[in-house]
């Protein structure tokens, strides 16, 4: 039975027809203890859903379609290990990764193996390359220490560590030996190439991060990676032993690549790439923060995770974000979610939301493989706020896309900042948590007024102004104010939720990005889809081999579909394409 | 005169000697031990004991309790502002006596203004009833002198006896007449005596520092660059040392300079001129070139072995900052020791005075190789044995001129990786062994 069908279901559907739908948000505050009974906070972490387009009565069904939908025992059965990949018969225990390091857990034993000491182990052999790194003496080919370290590998591989080293940049800790982090992952090459006009071939380092240690754009960045180190020292051995680290599932590959032994770290099957910024692909963020913010990362991430699994449905912060994901695509029908924090260094936030959400719930099908017949993931982008305002705001105040947003900004900033500056900046925090109050609250309330009335004839007039001959026109007859407030007009009703967050730091950072972790899973299991695989990405994978060997050949391409050959026959026409042959 | 003095190195052994010898009465603190300040200088060790069975030099191991006001009181070799912890009543007597500290060894620009004004600070801390206090004006009157006089070790008592010049960094004019005829003995045959304040005094020592450790790294750079074209610096330094303008001094290539002294008043002013990290300063450039250089030798040995260091065993020759010193404190051999075992290679050191020193670094690990990694040999040939290589890092005397053919036969791959250009390439290459010194011997592409 489709979850439509369900008795719970309907109750929402029904709810929303008679109590909301043809309510705005901003009445809705005329219950006044509206704020208290919608802000929620767990921790350092405050979320505000009172501009959210619902009540306490939609958040009393919504826990009760989660109940249908078994979530207490979904969230059981995730971090107790049980094949909850259902089309890879894998586990998803990334809570696992952040586990048993604060506090003794029972062994949580999957196939023969203890999760938490093989985690603690990958995590000591992280740690002492950390030290070596830091300390100066993990030497290139001519006996110089390693300074700069590139991180190349793409999606959950590069944005986890992309996102926290942006975010933490203040936590940077100043060891004897510091190390200068950099990510490489598009597949064009642009960023490696950029990087080898930039850095000291002697003391750069590259980390390959992939999970297969198959990932095409990754060996194809690593490969550039060797064939620059070659052109400084030719032996092919030392370069690959002083300068590669691996991180992947698959040991053989990384051995087969030259990866030396102790320049080897695990994943493991069971982490999703998009989760595994907390396993060893972190390493960059250890490199940065030190391992003790890593551990502190970790820890609040983990704090979260005590918080998802043992809180009440009805003040579990991650449950109910993802029941708000799940009423904004379903009953309100909204298909656009933007991600807006008001804090610059949370810049690669959206981009890294943008996969763990889009990936892990661009789902058609329900775990049992049945076509869905309700809406899941909607597009999800997003900007550093008070840059977007800038930019994508308009379409939000006055387009004709109904967009959900998340707003987020820390309450505290700028504390380290000491001198005569320090006030300054202390009044751009200001200034920049009154825009993002402001920008939700014009965004709930917009004008306030009924939509300006202006007559199709008045319209048609408009739009024919430059043809004619304004002498002609009595100006009388057509109502200029009323166009021009038509066009100033804001419909409003855009409803958003927003996430305070006491500070950012490590341990904050890993809570917030924990919580939307959590979240996906909320709104996986009540659409009964699996949010761990990503069968999407293989077709244009393989179409992409066949393409490369139709681009290498001197043949004129015919075997594709009138566009593609077209497209790869422009290219072969060109000089470029026969240089790169 | 009553002079106290403080310090136990070189610098303060010989003030006492001389200062005894011409009839003062001096008085030597926190004398203990440190016969090795005499080990190149026989015959200021026999003038000290002299002196001090003439009972014109006394020495104490700790603060006294009885009545003695020094008239003098001369810090050389330690940090000033130790003494005024260690010696609080002393020196508090004698300065309400209008004595006088003299300050050999200056660390800082500035540093005896510093020091007596935390001491006035701290007087008014425990005595706020003093109101004798609140009238001194540090401004006007500064009982801190500084006289950074230049004493080489192996010609201790000429350079103070017979010195080419006395910078007398004095604040209080009604000092200067005294401190005047406290060095005549030492000033008679033409004056040679500069009055300065002691800011400038201070400077100039510190100027003088900054200026010799720069010559030093240029010189490494130089080595750097004759390695690479394949010139033997130490034909390029007599080249460049004969030139008047140069000078021979300080043109040794090395791997490195050690000890606090040096590179310690080096980082304090050059941290003071860098106030932004992209300010262009030589000093901080003089200081990293320094720092790099002490990696040097690690860098020889990692390509000599190829990147394969596990197991390798490296004899090493001199760990002190330099001869005739038993510290150890920021010594390039520390540096290599650290590098070696951290690849997992393990060492054999021998240091003629730097043994208790090594153990107690390593005695129970150093947190990165495991603690069996440093082995302490008790002569510099036992060193060699069941070693891959050999390393030099200080020239003490007796490594000039060692048995080449026991270090042929005693390690397993003949080859000296030479941090102080003791010795001739050509000659090795002729006995059978690898010669890998600064800017000179063989050179290894990576």
């Amino acid at each position: 039975m489709s979850i439509t069908e369900t008795l719970e279901w309907k109750l929402l559907q029904e709810h929303f027809d008679t109590d909301l739908a043809d309510k705005k948000i901003g009445e809705l505050f005329q219950d006044k203890h509206r704020f208290k009974d919608l802000c929620f906070s767990f921790a350092q972490l405050s979320i505000d859903f009172s501009k959210q387009k619902l009540d306490k009565k939609s958040f009393k069904l919504l826990i009760e379609l989660a109940n249908k939908m078994n979530l207490t025992d979904a969230i059981n059965a995730l971090v107790s290990g049980e094949v909850v990949n259902t089309t890879e018969k894998r586990s998803a225990l990334h809570t696992a990764l952040r586990g048993n390091l604060f506090e003794e857990h029972n062994a949580l034993i999957l196939d023969d193996i203890d999760i938490h000491q093989s985690v603690k182990q990958q995590l000591d052999n992280m740690s002492t390359m950390v030290n070596k790194l830091t300390l100066g003496q993990w030497r290139g080919y001519s006996g110089k220490p390693i300074t700069d370290v590139v991180n190349i590998g793409v999606g959950g591989s590069d944005l986890g560590p992309l996102l926290v080293c942006e975010a933490l940049d203040e936590y940077k800790v100043n060891p004897k030996n510091p190390i200068n982090v950099h990510f490489a992952s598009t597949m064009d090459g642009s960023q490696v190439s950029h990087l080898f006009s930039e850095l000291n071939p002697e003391t750069t380092l590259f980390i390959i991060v992939s999970k297969s240690f198959g990932t095409i754009d990754t060996l194809a960045n690593a490969s550039s990676a060797k064939d620059w180190l070659l052109g400084f020292c030719s032996d092919e051995t030392i370069v690959t032993k002083q300068h590669f680290i691996g991180i992947s599932t698959n040991d053989q590959k990384m051995e087969q690549w030259g990866i030396a032994k102790d320049a080897r770290l695990k994943l493991w099957d069971w982490v999703g790439g998009r989760f595994s910024l907390w396993s060893t692909v972190g390493l960059t963020i250890a490199l940065k923060i030190g391992m003790d913010g890593f551990l502190e990362l970790l820890k609040g991430a983990h704090e979260l995770d005590e918080h998802f699994h043992s809180s009440d449905l009805e003040s579990n912060l991650p449950v109910l974000l993802g029941l708000v994901g799940v009423w904004n695509s379903n009953f309100l029908k909204i298909k656009a979610q933007a991600i807006l924090p008001y804090d610059a260094r949370l810049k690669f936030f959206p981009s890294y939301l943008t996969q763990l959400e889009m990936e892990s719930n661009g789902k058609s099908v329900t775990l049992e493989g049945i076509k869905l017949d309700y809406e899941s993931c909607p597009v999800l982008w997003g900007e550093i706020g008070p840059n977007a305002q800038h930019a994508f705001y308009q379409l939000l105040h006055q387009g004709t896309r109904r967009v959900a947003c998340d707003f987020i900004a820390p309450i505290k900033r700028f504390s380290n900042d000491f001198g005569k500056h320090q006030a300054s900046l202390h009044e751009q925090h200001k200034l920049t948590l009154a825009n993002c109050f402001a920008q939700s609250r014009a965004l709930m309330l917009g004008s306030q007024t009924e939509r300006p009335e202006v007559t199709d004839k008045k319209s048609i007039d408009l739009i024919d102004l430059d043809q004619i001959d304004l002498d002609q026109i009595d100006l009388d007859q057509i109502d200029i104010d009323q166009i021009d407030l038509a066009h100033r007009y804001y419909p409003g009703d855009q409803p958003s939720t927003t996430i305070l967050i006491e500070k950012l730091t490590p341990n904050t950072l890993g809570k917030l990005i924990a919580l939307y972790e959590h979240k996906v899973f909320v709104m996986a299991t009540i659409w009964n889809i699996n949010p761990f695989d990503q069968w999407g990405v293989e077709l244009g994978k393989e179409m992409a081999e066949d393409a490369l060997v139709a681009l290498k050949s001197e043949k004129e391409v015919t075997d594709f579909d009138a566009s593609t050959n077209g497209l790869m026959n422009l290219v072969k026409a060109s000089s470029y394409g026969s240089d790169s042959k | 005169m009553n002079i106290a003095i403080f310090g136990e190195g070189l610098k303060s052994k010989v003030a006492a000697a001389i200062f005894a010898s011409v009839g003062n009465q001096v008085f030597v603190f926190n004398a203990t031990g440190l016969k090795k300040a005499f080990d190149n200088e026989p015959q200021l060790e026999a003038l000290y004991l002299q002196q001090k069975k003439s009972t014109r030099l006394i020495e104490f191991q700790e603060e006294i309790n009885n009545e003695i006001v020094f008239d003098y009181i001369v810090v050389a070799d330690i940090e000033l502002s130790s003494i005024f912890v260690l010696f609080e009543k002393q020196i508090s007597k004698s300065l309400q006596n209008k004595g006088t500290i003299i300050n050999l060894s200056p660390t800082e620009i500035g540093e005896s203004e510093k020091i007596y004004k935390n001491y006035i600070a701290s007087l008014k801390v425990n005595d706020e009833l003093n109101e004798d206090l609140d009238r001194i004006d540090t401004q006007n009157y500064l009982p801190i002198c500084c006289i950074p006089l230049l004493i080489r070790e192996g010609r201790a008592i000429s350079d103070f006896s017979r010195p080419d010049n006395i910078i007398l960094g004095c604040d209080n004019s009604q000092q200067v007449e005294g401190l005047k005829a406290l060095f005549y003995p030492f000033n008679r045959a033409k004056d040679v005596v500069k009055v300065v304040s002691a800011r400038d005094a201070e400077f100039s020592c510190f100027a003088g520092n900054a200026m010799l450790a720069t010559r030093l790294s240029f010189m490494n750079e130089m080595a750097d660059l004759a390695e690479q074209t394949g010139v033997d610096i130490e034909v390029v330094r007599e080249c460049i040392g004969s030139d008047p303008r140069i000078g021979n001094d300080y043109l040794y290539p090395s791997c490195g300079y050690g000890g606090s002294a040096l590179a310690g008043n080096l980082a304090k002013v050059a941290d003071a001129l860098k106030t932004r990290t992209g300010d262009l300063g030589l000093l901080n450039v003089v200081a990293e070139i320094n720092e790099k250089q002490k990696d040097i030798l690690f860098r020889k040995i990692w390509k000599f072995f190829a990147t394969e260091l596990k197991g390798i065993k490296i004899a090493i020759w001199g760990v002190s900052f330099k001869p005739g010193s038993p510290s150890i404190v920021a010594a390039p051999a520390i540096n290599l020791i650290d590098s070696l075992i951290a690849q997992g290679a393990s060492v054999k050191v021998y240091d003629p005075l730097a043994s208790d020193n090594i153990r107690a670094l390593y005695g129970s690990g150093n947190g990165i190789g495991n603690k069996n990694s440093v082995e302490i040999a008790e002569n510099r040939d036992e060193a060699l044995m069941g070693c891959d290589a050999l390393a030099i890092c200080t020239e003490w005397k007796e490594f000039w001129a060692p048995d080449f053919e026991l270090i042929k036969s005693e390690l397993n791959f003949p080859a000296i990786f030479d941090g102080r250009n003791l010795y001739q390439p050509d000659l090795l290459k002729k006995d059978g062994i690898r010669y890998f010194g600064i800017g000179r011997g063989e050179n290894l592409i990576n």
